[in-house]
């Protein structure tokens, strides 16, 4: 992913991960429940999310689909954090945040999975 | 009162408050400033004016153009005092002169910009999201505001600002600590201050006089400072809620949210701005005892007393400090005193012009109108040897008023008599002994 999502353009990406593929009619009235976004912003924000490639627009009643997928964001936004902060090292991350100790015994057991998938 | 007399007006009086400001900005209540800067907005948005016996606008307006008799000083002269005689014709028709059209364009660049920076701003406020925070909340649930308020977070702005006005909205960015809970009220308890004072509308007050008067240097000058001291105004209203001790903290935490940032940030009420050097100041020096609250009560009251005088005395063409009051019948017209000759030259056509047009509708007789255009050149000679002639209009007519230090030696009356126009002058002798004996020279028309 090339350009960066602000705030409000994952907050729609959002509600497309959780809801699938959704009218833009239909992702406004879930935000203005939600946040209370007026139509006029939604689609602001929803036209923005297309010119930044992560959202298509498929014709039958402006039907948006997700082009990126919410690991994808993930996985950038890590990255991009891993590179600022942590100085590209992503050890530093890790013992950082193994130093917090806010583990729960179920995320030690997970991580114990995972470590164990990749070797 | 037009444009150019008000930003005069203003600018002597901006000149003062910021003297005063400099020499004592921090012994003095920042709220007495805020009033003040908005007293001189008054005076700058809203043409009034009351004319006084005595109008310092006047003294500096003559002080401006010191000799009367330059051809170059009375297009100034004309725009700053104001002359009802010649300029009563144009007073309602706005003249596109040259210089109109630059200031319109001026005005409307820097309104344009104005709405540019609003509107980008509401663009992107509007995507703020709402905040799920304890703090928040529990602060929230302390206010009382009849309008609906909200806090929300948004990652486009960098310190704290506040927006909206029939349903306002404090904006934190994302970078602040969320977790601070004595950072986060000491933010919240700002901007709803801002809020309950409606600064918003006031900045847009200021922002309004400054669109009207970009031409003068000394309107920037307030611009900045008003809104300078609309922050330190808040800053003082937020410490005295909390304890005198709480001061450093709060100082700490201004420095904490310090943000560079170099666009046009005047227009939305910031946290942490510019001059924030002067506001830690502020704020550490900010113990007013007894005797500088008496002090800055005095003060207060000097300025507003002063300033309300200024603002209400105009240039008032019925100065007659000069010429001794003539006749009842001249102060109930309006006088023009001191003519030159470029100005009575226009008169004359003027009156000429109404005259040749009499003559056709056969109401005065062309041997009549002759007789006027030599009293006309005659007094016109007058004035160019050095006469002080006066011209006063009156509902009737008017009456030419030609002097020489002080004392009126002839008269000369015109005034519509029955539909006909009717002409009287006198000569004014002074005898020997300093009485003085008026005599009628000639008569037309008129009975007496």
């Amino acid at each position: 992913m090339t350009v960066k999502l602000f705030d409000s353009e994952l907050k729609v990406m959002d509600t497309l991960w959780k809801h699938g593929d959704l009218t833009a009619k239909e992702i406004s009235a879930i935000l203005k429940e939600q946040i209370g976004w007026n139509t006029n912003t939604t689609y602001t924000v929803i036209k923005k999310c297309i010119a930044k490639h992560a959202i298509e627009r498929c014709e039958p009643h402006f039907l948006c689909r997700a082009l990126i997928g919410k690991e994808q964001v993930q996985a950038a936004e890590t990255e991009e954090l891993i590179n600022k902060v942590f100085d590209g090292s992503a050890d530093m991350l890790f013992a950082s945040l193994l130093n917090r100790k806010q583990l729960s015994k179920q995320q030690i057991e997970k991580l114990r999975q995972i470590v164990g998938e990749i070797e | 009162m037009n444009v150019l007399q008000m930003s005069i007006a203003g600018a002597v009086m901006i000149a003062i408050v910021v003297i005063v400001r400099a020499l004592s900005l921090h012994k003095l209540p920042k709220r007495l400033f805020v009033v003040l800067w908005g007293l001189i907005a008054v005076r700058l948005l809203i043409p009034f004016s009351i004319p006084l016996p005595f109008h310092l606008s006047q003294i500096i307006a003559e002080w401006w153009t010191p000799s009367a008799d330059t051809a170059l000083s009375s297009p100034l002269r004309d725009i700053l005092v104001t002359q009802p005689g010649i300029a009563a014709a144009d007073a309602t028709a706005v003249q596109l002169t040259p210089l109109l059209i630059i200031w319109g364009i001026g005005a409307l660049l820097l309104l344009v910009a104005f709405a540019a920076i609003y509107w980008r701003g509401h663009r992107r406020f509007r995507v703020s999201l709402p905040m799920e925070n304890r703090i928040v909340e529990r602060w929230l649930g302390k206010q009382e505001l009849v309008r609906p308020l909200a806090v929300h977070q948004s990652d486009r702005i960098a310190s704290p600002l506040t927006y909206g006005f029939l349903r306002p909205v404090i904006l934190l960015p994302k970078t602040m600590d969320w977790t601070n809970r004595r950072q986060m009220e000491y933010v919240l308890t700002h901007e709803m201050i801002h809020i309950r004072r409606g600064d918003g509308l006031l900045k847009l007050v200021f922002a309004a006089a400054l669109c009207m008067h970009w031409f003068n240097p000394l309107v920037w000058v307030m611009f900045i400072l008003a809104n300078r001291d609309i922050e330190l105004a808040c800053d003082e209203a937020v410490v005295r809620t909390y304890s005198e001790e709480d001061k450093s903290s709060y100082a700490l935490a201004l420095i904490d949210m310090e943000e560079r940032k170099s666009c046009l940030t005047s227009v939305y009420s910031h946290f942490s701005k510019n001059s924030l050097e002067e506001r830690i100041t502020s704020l550490m020096n900010s113990t007013i005892k007894k005797t500088s609250a008496i002090f800055g009560g005095v003060v207060t009251l000097a300025l507003i007393i002063g300033i309300m005088v200024f603002l209400a005395s105009s240039p008032s063409a019925l100065n007659a400090a000069d010429e001794p009051p003539v006749s009842d019948m001249a102060n109930t017209g309006e006088v023009m005193e001191n003519v030159t000759p470029e100005q009575f030259k226009a008169w004359m056509e003027e009156q000429l012009a109404t005259s040749e047009q009499l003559v056709k509708d056969g109401k005065l007789s062309q041997e009549n109108l002759d007789k006027e255009r030599q009293n006309y050149e005659e007094t016109l000679r007058l004035i160019e040897d050095g006469a002080k002639v006066s011209i006063i209009t009156t509902e009737g007519g008017h009456a030419i008023a030609i002097g020489s230090e002080g004392a009126v030696d002839a008269w000369g009356v015109q005034s519509e008599v029955d539909g006909e126009m009717g002409t009287m002058s006198f000569k004014v002798e002074e005898n020997d002994d300093g009485t003085a004996v008026t005599s009628i020279q000639s008569t037309d028309k008129v009975d007496v």
